[in-house]
């Protein structure tokens, strides 16, 4: 059961919406270039007080860009929440990045700076899928699976010992002594591994959250054995209440049976709200966001109906122990993230289920995660 | 219109001068945070700078094998940091320095074309190879690749990107809602890139970034590096510290382009320039002194010993430098021996060659006015020794604000920089072409 009843809420942006016929009636204006203006969107959230806005993976299906009708547009999630920090004082960012074709260090690098910059308002969304991922762009063919999560595994240990390489007191920047860091507080990690061979210290400061929120939404058996271990917050997909709350249970016990404590890990379930004044409308909708495309069979589970309805669904799945919260994908920006933030949060904040404002400053303070205990030490430097 | 002087900013957290975080101005605690950063650029971009560069740092600065305490921080992430600060300007171009040795061609293609977009046409990358060898050990690996091989790939990891950048043609993304023609597949193909280092298939799935390609700045200073550069580069950093070798730099980089069949307007050559400034010559050179005592000798040792490659930090201070069992011990580059010879020639001592070379950068250094830092940087643009400069203030943000509320209306005035911005775009006001889009 939910300890104290409240519900944590994050939104998943991509493109002008999570349905792909959005870009065909969306008003989302553009940014200085050809990608969406998404920033009236983080603070339309953050209005809200939501927990988050995640930014990729954006997974299409192969040979997308030969179909003229789709909004095929994959950018680099990485700068564009970099972007919003800036723009934003208190909602959390994250970002997804390809484990199979990239280094931990630049990963662990950017995200510590980003965390900086932020205050501690980042997440980062490991992607060991790559759905979105064509052949033959990358050095490495896929590999097979027990190496791809053994990697994966390995990988994100040396991220978090990479954010650990420098102590929360090692900053002194004491001008009249002349000791900017105290050496003895930064430390090489000396990881030698299967996959990874990485001495450190990361040549950033730690992050303030300790180690930015670790974001998983892999279902795949390796996927779900590998956010048992290390994942904080996990996005599921389920198409009733009964699947959320065995998914729930049994991710729980996993985790549990790795050691973990109670309440490392949250699982979210993700939405795709269509939403209308009457439910007759929000079918009406639907019908014709339909017509112009077809939502690709493994979309986000499409809800569709008024604003009280989804918050009825959102307290009744919680309240049941399907889900801690929910990952909301919204079919059409601004429309529906207009009405979940205006509709469907105040009724949620009404129930006293949801936040009417934000209380603590990093995200981790929104999602009620206390930074994993820190790994032990290996070198003597 | 009249040649223009090009500027451009090179951050470092804390200052370009060791000790520059230890000056009294300089927010030492809030070197990592956005509002430093955001303070810099706004400032950089008042005084109508050309661009923001961020410099790549992928090892710490160690002594004996453990971190250096008495040393700033280093750089941020420089994507992470120039992505944040798109946010907050509006014309200044931003650079982000970033590794061909240690990336793959097809993500950072898609970085920098969101990065572009993103800031509507205003991204540059550094294209680095990485010079810190002990950077490999935090790549799985045990030893950087060989000078020459990093060039070889370097090349190679531009020729993917460009064909990535190049795959989308200029009005390939189409939009029309009506029409429900979200993109033109006529108009986009794959890179079908091949070479030994790399196999990139592609397209990209971002359309042309707004500038065609972000604008390319390189900074080798060997013969690969130098060759590299005069094939790929728009923009070069390099460290000049005497005119005669800016101008010799400068016109040899042209008749190395010219092998390549480019002409000189296709590039902007930056010399780096380290300005500290007072409102008197007296008052600057106090300045000077201030600093240089804000130098702990441990850091001046640490310098020596980095440089010279040579561990001095056992030994007594007050000892001579040790030049012959220096010699002995390594096969000394040219500036190395320069180093030498002048601590042979004057009896130093490590403590006093230590003092020597805290004061000494390998870029260009200015002590004076801002009147007297006007007729220097004039000298050098009118004397064909560069395009313009990279400024590297001694410390931020105080010697930038100087810089930009007293040098630059000098500039100004004398019709050597621009008053307003030419445009949005980092190549509009860099006068460098927009790549024309191959289909
Ligand atoms: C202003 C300036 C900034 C540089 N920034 C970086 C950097 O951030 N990262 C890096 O690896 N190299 C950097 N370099 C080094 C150059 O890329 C180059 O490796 C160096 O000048 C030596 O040339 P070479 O590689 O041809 O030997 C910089 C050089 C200059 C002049």
């Amino acid at each position: 059961m939910i300890a104290n009843g409240m519900m944590h809420i994050t939104l998943s942006l991509a493109g002008h919406g999570a349905h792909p016929a959005a870009w065909r009636v969306s008003s989302l204006p553009r940014g200085p270039g050809l990608l969406p203006d998404w920033r009236p969107m983080v603070a339309m959230a953050e209005a809200a007080a939501l927990d988050a806005v995640f930014f990729g993976p954006w997974p299409q299906p192969p040979g997308a860009l030969a179909d003229h009708a789709l909004e095929v547009l994959m950018p680099d999630p990485l700068p564009i929440i970099a972007s919003l920090i800036p723009r934003s004082s208190r909602i959390g960012l994250g970002g997804s990045v390809y484990i199979a074709h990239t280094e931990p260090f630049h990963t662990a690098r950017a995200f510590a700076v980003m965390d900086n910059l932020s205050d501690g308002r980042t997440a980062l969304l490991a992607d060991t899928q790559g759905a979105d991922q064509q052949p033959g762009d990358f050095a490495h063919a896929p590999r097979p699976a027990d190496q791809a999560y053994g990697r994966a595994a390995e990988y994100l240990e040396v991220v978090a010992r990479l954010w650990e390489s420098w102590e929360a007191d090692a900053i002194l920047a004491d001008k009249p002594s002349g000791h900017y860091a105290d050496g003895m507080r930064v430390h090489r990690i000396d990881h030698a591994g299967r996959f990874f061979t990485v001495r450190g210290p990361l040549t950033a400061i730690r992050p303030p959250q300790g180690r930015p929120v670790l974001v998983m939404r892999d279902a795949s058996p390796a996927g779900l054995e590998l956010a048992a271990a290390s994942a904080e917050l996990f996005l599921a997909r389920c198409a009733s209440l009964e699947e959320a709350r065995e998914c729930r249970t049994a991710l729980l016990a996993r985790a549990a049976a790795l050691g973990r404590p109670a309440g490392a890990l949250r699982i979210l379930m993700e939405f795709m709200p269509v939403l209308a004044a009457t439910t007759h409308a929000a079918a009406r909708r639907l019908e014709e966001l339909d017509a112009l495309a077809e939502p690709p069979e493994d979309a986000a589970p499409c809800f569709l109906g008024t604003p009280a309805d989804l918050a009825q669904r959102m307290l009744a799945w919680q309240a049941a122990g399907a889900c801690d919260g929910f990952n909301l994908l919204p079919a059409l920006l601004p429309n529906d993230l207009g009405l979940i933030c205006q509709g469907v949060v105040p009724a949620l904040v009404r129930e006293g289920r949801f936040r009417a404002g934000y209380t603590g400053r990093t995200l981790r303070d929104h999602l009620g995660l206390p930074a994993p205990p820190p790994l032990p030490r290996r070198s003597a430097a | 219109m009249s040649r223009m002087l090009k500027l451009g900013l090179f951050i470092y957290p804390g200052g370009h001068h060791v000790a520059g975080w230890r000056h009294a101005s300089t927010p030492a605690h809030r070197l990592g945070g956005m509002a430093y950063y955001t303070e810099v650029a706004q400032l950089a971009e008042r005084g109508r700078f050309d661009l923001f560069f961020v410099g790549d740092t992928l090892f710490t600065r160690e002594k004996d094998g453990r971190f250096f305490g008495r040393q700033g921080i280093s750089n941020p992430d420089p994507v992470s940091l120039i992505s944040a600060l798109s946010a907050v300007t509006e014309h200044l171009g931003l650079v982000a320095t970033l590794s061909t040795t240690y990336h793959e061609p097809y993500l950072i293609a898609q970085k920098f074309a969101t990065l572009d977009h993103l800031s509507g046409g205003r991204a540059g990358w550094n294209v680095v190879t990485t010079w810190e060898d002990r950077a490999a050990l935090n790549f799985s690996r045990d030893t950087a690749m060989a000078k020459a091989d990093r060039y070889v790939r370097g090349k190679e990891f531009i020729d993917a990107c460009r064909a990535l950048w190049d795959g989308w043609g200029q009005g390939a993304l189409l939009a029309d809602a009506a029409a429900g023609r979200h993109h033109d597949p006529a108009l986009i193909a794959a890179a079908n890139h091949v070479s030994p280092s790399f196999q990139v298939r592609g397209p990209l799935r971002m359309p042309r970034p707004v500038q065609g390609w972000p604008v390319l700045v390189q900074a080798g200073g060997s013969p690969p590096g130098r060759h590299f550069a005069a094939q790929i580069a728009e923009a070069i950093f390099t460290a000049q510290t005497r005119i005669e070798d800016a101008q010799a730099f400068r016109a040899s980089t042209h008749a190395l382009m010219a092998e390549y069949g480019r002409a000189p307007h296709e590039v902007v050559i930056m010399p780096g320039l380290s300005p500290l400034l007072g409102s008197t010559e007296a008052e600057a050179k106090r300045l000077e002194e201030e600093l240089a005592d804000l130098v702990h000798p441990e850091v001046g040792v640490w310098m020596l010993s980095e440089n010279l490659n040579f561990p001095l930090y056992d030994r007594d201070p007050d000892d001579l430098l040790p030049v012959a069992e220096i010699r002995q011990a390594r096969q000394a580059t040219a500036s190395v021996e320069t180093n030498l010879k002048y601590a042979e020639a004057n009896r130093q001592t490590i403590a006093q060659a230590a003092r020597v070379i805290a004061r000494s950068r390998s870029h260009n250094s200015f002590v004076g006015t801002p009147e007297q830092l006007a007729d220097m940087m004039q000298h050098w643009f009118e004397s064909g020794a560069c395009d313009g400069f990279n400024m590297m203030p001694p410390y931020f943000p105080e010697q930038l604000r100087v810089f930009v509320e007293h040098a630059v209306p000098v500039l100004q005035r004398r019709g050597l920089f621009r008053r307003e911005y030419e445009g949005r775009r980092l190549r509009e006001n860099l006068g460098l072409a927009v790549p024309p889009a191959r289909r």
